[in-house]
């Protein structure tokens, strides 16, 4: 995985290096193509969201790295470093999306589906769209984890990052930097849907599914099938010395279910889309059954209802900034403050992937703060958290010293009403600069 | 301590462990009896759920009070550490209310004992457990849950069981349309047999299958309103065998009789196989129509047949007398015509006392035209002896569309047959055993007896009152609905036991 994300990272960064600049602040983005200078930011104020705020804060900016970050007068600018003073702004990280369908072709997704796409990489499907791609760096966007929007197991997320103009169409290559963020699933209750999620698992976690399902009898002669399964004629023919090997090695050996193995060990980031609180109340057998199964839920507006039940499986879920009307009566409930009041923690994203929802994004935060979540917990809701739970937060989701250059200046706190995006760093380049718009 | 105070007190005690519905908490009358107002935050901030207790004794808790909600909030966060006296008994009582079995008896003063979801002892001299949780239902009405033979979306909003998928495994628990038919005591409802129960949909049956065949189809799905769980939800897939029968359709009539034929010589041939591997071979070979058919000879499923008119009642009778046949008349509008001609079959009836409008055709209601309705027809019918329950005009709930003639009133449809003629225990057992009969659903719902489901209200005034309101549902020994606490009728705010010198006219 790190391989395949550094590997694909350095190509990227090839062509954003050789790319001439836009150059942003006159002379200080005009360095040298081939032997990119250290910058260093300076700003009324820095959201490290890890931290406290920094007053006075100097960001210094090496290659696609944030070298350095502190108070102006305890950070040290390195030696030919261009200096960029950006006054009244405050510098906070890029939004990170957790779960998008942008660049997909999404439509009505419900997760009523049943496809088995383990193997699958939307990385390699999706259609970058430039204008797109400007509109989530003017928003204050600089990761985006695509998932297949399909039911059952869709397949693999990608992550995504805005990139400056390269003069020709964008490739997907151009744009995602990790093309095996997670696993993306979707689960909507069925009958059938019921039927697929347990026979996938069986097939993962099976030494659990035996465990439940009856004792005594049969745990010592098939210790290593699961017991629903009696056509696995090879396993019987096996010798019994090696029950464990054939256990582990099964599924790992078939690329559709190899990266579902990764979420039960947690090695991988598991999404799990669900339709409702209905969906996860239906759900919740097969959680039972499989302990070792906790995907992060993605859950819709109306999952308040099943906030207890959430709890009792999800350490994280992922939630949209809607708040939703409860039917016939005319109260509003607002899932995102429900989760945090239980103790959940929760990645914020907009209501849909339309193009206009990312326009929106930064006033719902700022609504979301005003129906009760503390405004540090939304601005670390829309960036470290959705890194957490996509296992990348040490190197995005917040302003550190080593972590990437993914940094946005705002004209004042991101959640003001009358806020601006001054500029967006993804990876150190300038992808958005509001004094280079027509 | 006034008495309703004490009564107050008594209900939070016991109320405290379990599960109130999770929606039902944003919304809090803002001036109840001074009694209840001073308890009410002790019971909300106790677990949600008992069972519950471990994980959320883990999460942590919140950071401050919620915006605009700050008195109540600080108010709940000082009595959190109640719960150490919770009792966790089995045993759930409902104690010294005016007990309506829905078979006939009603005690005076009894009480209703309930242990995991079942009823174990009803009356007047129910010995209540030590540690039990205890329901004061002193000066309330206590009866079983309504049992409606048609409701429209109370078990989600698109209902698609088709094929191999079924609706137990896609309904919706937090369903709001839920809550709202449990808000009217309806805990046991069938979707997709009899979506409009006349009315707007002229009478006729829709099925979420199509509207019955001649031949017959399967339609529907009967469950329990278990507000928030999935669990024990199906009571069955597939409630009613549905059949187009009518004395015009000819043509319709011979294929109905075709299909009862062959599962009258099916009947024989298992009556006596030459052994038991013909038994099974036979078994095999017979369709899934034939199957069907069996069944409900066998008395396991209702076979409903939508008859109004005079001449289409006759048919029916007919043919279940000449078969042995057990019907379901759904409609029955015109019955009252010839109770003693119909006997001949054996009938029972799906009623719609609140309908008149004209049967088999649009007539106009305000032209005074005949259209064979009867204000007495529920009474006339049960005197032949015949058994009957009723559905409502619309088997749907919602703030729009018919006002007290929807499954929101369901109790109003009963007590509407009582001006008919029907005795007041009759129109009880309309929406509760008499409903569970016809369903046959009798072995789990629709009375307060031994073994049955720990389904109960608590009910206000009489369930037949047209004042009355449920005040707390229980399913499955499980309190799901408090009008207390859900927005849909705690505003009406009355003295109940003072009659229609209530508060309002108080006030004035």
């Amino acid at each position: 995985m790190t391989r395949i994300a550094t590997a694909s990272f350095s190509k990227l960064f090839a062509i954003v290096a050789l790319t001439p600049l836009l150059a942003s602040a006159g002379a200080a983005q005009e360095a040298s193509a081939k032997a990119p200078r250290p910058v260093a930011y300076k700003v009324r104020l820095a959201l490290t969201v890890s931290g406290a705020p920094i007053e006075g804060a100097v960001i210094v900016v090496d290659g696609d790295k944030i070298a350095a970050i502190g108070k102006a007068s305890e950070t040290e600018i390195p030696f030919g470093a261009d200096v960029v003073d950006l006054g009244d702004v405050v510098a906070a990280p890029g939004f990170v999306h957790a779960a998008s369908f942008a660049f997909t072709s999404a439509r009505d997704f419900d997760g009523r589906g049943k496809r088995d796409g383990g193997e699958r990489r939307i990385a390699d499907e999706i259609a970058p769209d430039r204008a797109l791609l400007d509109r989530l760096a003017k928003n204050g966007f600089t990761t985006l984890n695509i998932v297949p929007p399909d039911g059952g197991v869709g397949g693999r997320g990608c992550l995504v990052r805005p990139v400056p103009e390269t003069g020709r169409a964008l490739r997907p290559e151009d744009v995602v930097f990790e093309r095996d963020s997670c696993l993306a699933m979707a689960f909507a209750p069925r009958t059938s849907t019921k039927k697929f999620w347990s026979e996938l698992l069986k097939k993962v976690d099976p030494k659990e599914a035996e465990e439940k399902s009856d004792g005594a009898p049969r745990s010592r002669a098939s210790s290593s099938r699961p017991a629903s399964r009696p056509s696995s004629g090879d396993s019987e023919s096996r010798p019994t010395s090696a029950p464990a090997a054939s256990k582990a090695a099964d599924p790992r050996k078939d690329p559709k279910l190899e990266p579902l193995v990764d979420v039960l060990e947690r090695k991988r980031a598991g999404l799990l889309h669900l339709a409702g609180p209905a969906a996860l109340a239906h759900f919740e057998a097969i959680l039972k059954e499989h302990e070792k199964f906790r995907p992060t839920f993605v859950l819709p507006p109306d999952s308040w209802a099943a906030v207890d039940l959430a709890a009792k499986y999800a350490k994280s879920v992922v939630l949209s900034t809607s708040a939703s009307l409860r039917p016939d009566t005319y109260v509003y409930r607002f899932a995102p403050l429900e989760f945090v009041e239980k103790g959940v923690a929760v990645a914020l994203i907009p209501e849909t992937s339309a193009a206009s929802a990312y326009v929106d994004y930064p006033f719902h935060l700022a609504e979301a703060a005003r129906r009760g979540l503390e405004v540090d917990d939304v601005l670390r809701a829309a960036t470290l958290t959705p890194a957490e739970i996509l296992g990348v937060s040490d190197s995005i989701g917040s302003l550190d010293a080593g972590k990437r250059a993914d940094v946005v200046f705002w004209s004042q706190h991101p959640l003001a009403p009358s806020a601006r995006v001054v500029r967006t760093l993804a990876a150190g380049a300038v992808v958005y600069d509001e004094s280079k718009e027509p | 301590m006034t008495t309703s105070q004490k009564t107050a007190r008594a209900w939070i005690l016991a109320l405290a462990p379990l599960a109130f519905c999770a929606s039902a908490q944003d919304s809090r009358p803002e001036s109840g009896p001074s009694g209840e107002a001073e308890t009410r935050p002790v019971a909300e901030s106790g677990p949600t759920d008992s069972r519950d207790a471990a994980a959320s004794s883990r999460r942590s808790g919140r950071r401050g009070p919620r915006p605009g909600r700050g008195a109540e909030s600080r108010a709940a966060a000082k009595s959190e550490s109640r719960p150490e006296s919770v009792p966790t008994s089995p045993f759930l009582a409902v104690v010294d209310g005016v007990v309506y079995t829905g078979v006939g008896a009603t005690h005076r003063r009894g009480s209703v004992l309930l242990k995991e979801g079942k009823i174990v002892d009803v009356g007047p001299r129910v010995s209540i457990p030590d540690g039990a949780r205890v329901i004061d239902a002193k000066g309330k009405h206590v009866a079983p849950g309504f049992v409606s033979v048609s409701a429209f979306g109370t078990f989600s909003g698109g209902f698609t069981a088709r094929g191999e998928e079924k609706a137990g495994d896609e309904f919706d628990p937090y369903s709001q349309r839920m809550l709202m038919a449990l808000a009217s005591g309806v805990t046991t409802a069938c979707e997709g047999v009899i979506q409009g129960g006349g009315g707007f949909f002229g009478g006729r049956v829709r099925g979420a299958r199509g509207s019955g065949t001649p031949v017959g189809q399967l339609a529907g799905f009967a469950g329990k309103h278990v507000y928030g769980t999935v669990e024990g939800v199906t009571l069955r897939e597939g409630v009613a065998w549905m059949v187009q029968y009518s004395a015009s359709d000819v043509v319709a009539r011979g294929q109905t009789r075709e299909a009862i034929e062959k599962a009258v010589a099916a009947k024989k041939r298992r009556a006596a196989p030459k052994d038991k591997d013909e038994a099974a071979t036979r078994a095999e070979t017979i369709d899934e129509t034939t199957r069907n058919w069996l069944r409900v000879f066998d008395g396991e499923l209702p076979c409903f047949i939508v008859a109004d008119d005079a001449p289409d009642l006759v048919a029916v009778a007919d043919l279940s007398a000449e078969y042995d046949l057990p019907v379901v008349v759904v409609g029955g509008e015109e019955a009252w015509i010839q109770p003693s001609r119909l006997a001949r079959g054996r009938l029972s009836f799906i009623l719609n006392p609140r309908r008149r409008d004209g049967s088999g055709g649009f007539t106009d209601p305000y032209k005074g035209e005949p259209n064979g309705w009867s204000v007495r027809t529920a009474a006339i019918v049960g005197e032949a002896g015949f058994r009957w329950c009723v559905q409502p005009l619309s088997g749907a709930v919602g703030t729009g569309g018919l006002m007290g003639r929807d499954l929101l009133q369901l109790n109003m449809d009963a007590a509407f047959t009582v001006r008919g003629g029907a005795s007041e225990a009759d129109a009880l057992a309309s929406i509760t055993s008499a409903a569970a009969r016809i369903l046959k659903l009798d072995d789990r719902v629709g009375s307060l007896e031994r073994g049955k489901d720990g389904d109960v209200l608590v009910m206000d005034l009489d369930p037949l009152d047209y004042r009355s309101f449920a005040e707390i549902v229980i399913v499955d020994g499980r309190v799901v609905y408090e009008k207390d606490k859900v927005s849909f009728f705690n505003h009406v705010q009355t003295d109940r036991s003072a009659g229609l010198k209530g508060r309002w006219s108080a006030e004035r």
